[in-house]
């Protein structure tokens, strides 16, 4: 088990580096699975990371109080811990339109079902980059979707952080349909084991 | 009039006839403390129940014990007893449910408990609460009449 950083989180330059390069190998593996499974031309931005302190997570969507939509994946193995995926309203119901090309409102079993296996999809993607470079087993549990204000989904887990630090880390990205258009920013909020990954990952790549 | 905002791990005051509001609470509990004779109060919106280490803590109202206290100060500042206060509390929701209720420890629920052991030993009686479930909540608390207005995205608006 690697060490679980302490509070604040301490990311130097070279580690924000690091680490968008390893989101951005994500990102691209993300992009051609979403690929596979729409049959469209979406594509996952290269993260930015963003050190943040908890009051100022607020401005990443616009507000609390606004409806969102979460697909929050838990990962096992040598290490735990969580991904969150979190759209706004507008940017799940165009998500949708991707996924299902149907139409209405972000709803229902099949539309959940979607969203899962999007979950699936870019978890497994940056799950998969992490293992290898960081040299650690790590599984992706069956992701839970979630609806409700986005302060609420995303002050549940930040709860978890809060008891480690007072800032957080958020991992920033843009999905973007065939012509370009930005479809949803999700975000991962890596929690401490996830980071321990992330940094044990830059280290391994720093010293070769 | 524009409400008081009060962010996450924050407390605020405000004076009759202001109005405080919290937006997306989850997990997180707004606690509202109030003196009507002194026409004050003051609201946290706390993320966890305890702080463990005092010495570390850089923002008092992220936790329900420290936030408690810290509005407490606030008032003696101005020479209102906690005999003179009442509580008014909202929150504790457990977001993620099933097998994955442990993520987050049942937080919601600690933080509740946190809250209410706090209040119970300065001897603050809770008027109202509305705690628990797994739905959001965002929390108004107004001076004019001293109600907690507590709105869920689906529900109807809960006036405790």
């Amino acid at each position: 088990m690697t060490d679980i950083p302490t509070a604040p989180y301490q990311l130097t330059r070279e580690d924000i580096k690091i680490i968008q390069e390893i989101c951005s190998i994500g990102a691209v593996q993300a992009g051609r699975a979403l690929k596979r499974l729409t049959g469209l031309e979406v594509t996952v931005g290269n993260p930015e990371v963003r050190s943040l302190s908890f009051e100022e997570v607020p401005s990443l969507f616009g507000g609390f109080h606004e409806p969102a939509l979460g697909v929050l994946v838990p990962f096992r193995g040598d290490e735990e811990g969580k991904i969150l995926l979190l759209f706004s309203e507008e940017g799940a119901l165009e998500m949708e339109q991707i996924l299902l090309r149907g139409s209405g409102k972000a709803d229902g079993p099949l539309v959940d079902s979607a969203f899962s296996e999007m979950g699936n999809i870019l978890s497994g993607a940056i799950l998969t980059v992490l293992s290898r470079l960081a040299e650690r087993v790590l599984i992706n549990s069956p992701p839970i979707i979630i609806r409700d204000m986005a302060g609420a989904i995303l002050d549940s887990t930040l709860a978890e952080l809060g008891a480690h630090s007072e800032d957080v880390v958020a991992l920033v990205s843009r999905i973007s349909d065939p012509s370009g258009s930005g479809l949803a920013e999700t975000v991962i909020f890596p929690d401490p084991g996830g980071l321990s990954l992330f940094l044990e990952a830059a280290k391994r790549l720093r010293t070769g | 009039m524009k409400p008081v905002v009060v962010g996450i791990s924050d407390f605020r005051l405000a004076r009759k006839p202001q109005r405080l509001v919290t937006y997306g609470l989850g997990s997180c509990v707004a606690i509202a403390l109030y003196s009507r004779r002194d026409r004050l109060a003051g609201m946290a919106h706390v993320m966890l129940p305890m702080a463990f280490d005092r010495s570390q803590v850089r923002q008092p109202a992220k936790y329900a014990d420290t936030a408690v206290e810290a509005i407490l100060d606030a008032f003696a500042e101005r020479d209102i007893k906690a005999e003179n206060l009442a509580a008014k509390i909202a929150g504790g929701a457990e977001m993620f449910p099933g097998k994955y209720g442990g993520i987050g420890g049942r937080i919601g629920a600690r933080n509740v408990l946190a809250a209410l052991k706090t209040l119970d030993h300065f001897g603050i009686p809770v008027e109202a609460r509305d705690v628990g479930g797994d739905r959001g909540r965002t929390v108004e608390f107004h001076t004019q009449s001293w109600e907690m207005l507590v709105r869920t995205l689906k529900d109807s608006l809960k006036v405790i």
